[in-house]
């Protein structure tokens, strides 16, 4: 699966999209897909999580540009 | 380091999981002790002073590996079960040996186990039933 991420560097104001392609796996996450980004492809990509359960909203982000968590909703997916 | 992490984490459960057998147990501290040993030698690419995983994922490893061996060796050395420790060689609980805290702790770099008594309540020492 190709992912584009958007990139933003603080330090010298540049920001752009990168493009990665991972393997995806069954009931993979947005969030566990940066998480390969970060092992795989490159160490530099940064993003806000925290409890990786649904719970704590750190990880909210924009994807395919509807706002929402890098986790399933627990709700609304069976367990 | 990733790698070295997932090596890591497949030891202690592999070794140290729900089941725990002295002499496996062992094995696995051997194993995790080489595993440390490896430790120094991660490498990051990632210099950035901010927000770099990279930097604190490699800090949290060297946790990590303390606390293993903090598990490990308590584990060894507590011979009974108790609760989640659930050890084959030893399945009874021992209270006559075993009740008290397991304490590790650092001494000039050392590491030394040490113990510390329960605060009894009101409840009477009995084995658990279910």
């Amino acid at each position: 699966m190709k992912l584009k991420v958007f990139r933003f560097d603080r330090e010298t104001g540049d920001s752009h999209y990168d493009t990665f392609e991972i393997e995806t796996s069954t009931r993979m996450t947005v969030l566990s897909a940066l998480f390969k980004i970060q092992e795989e492809l490159d160490d530099s990509l940064a993003f806000r999580y925290s409890c990786r359960g649904a719970v704590c909203g750190s990880c909210a982000m924009l994807i395919n540009r509807i706002p929402g968590l890098a986790l399933p909703d627990p709700d609304r997916t069976p367990s | 380091m990733h790698s070295l992490r997932d090596e890591l984490k497949k030891t202690m459960f592999e070794y140290f999981g729900v089941f725990r057998e002295g002499s496996k147990m062992e094995k696995g501290l051997k194993k995790l002790l080489e595993l440390k040993a490896i430790y120094p030698e991660v490498y990051i690419n990632n210099k950035s002073p901010l927000f770099n995983h990279a930097l604190i994922y490699t800090l949290e490893l060297e946790g990590r590996f303390d606390i293993a061996e903090a598990v490990a060796r308590g584990a060894i050395a507590r011979q009974e079960s108790r609760g989640s420790h659930s050890r084959v060689d030893y399945p009874e609980r021992d209270d006559e040996k075993f009740l008290y805290h397991t304490i590790y702790r650092l001494k000039d770099g050392k590491i030394v186990l040490e113990s510390l008594s329960v605060r009894l309540g009101k409840f009477p020492i009995k084995e658990r039933v279910y």
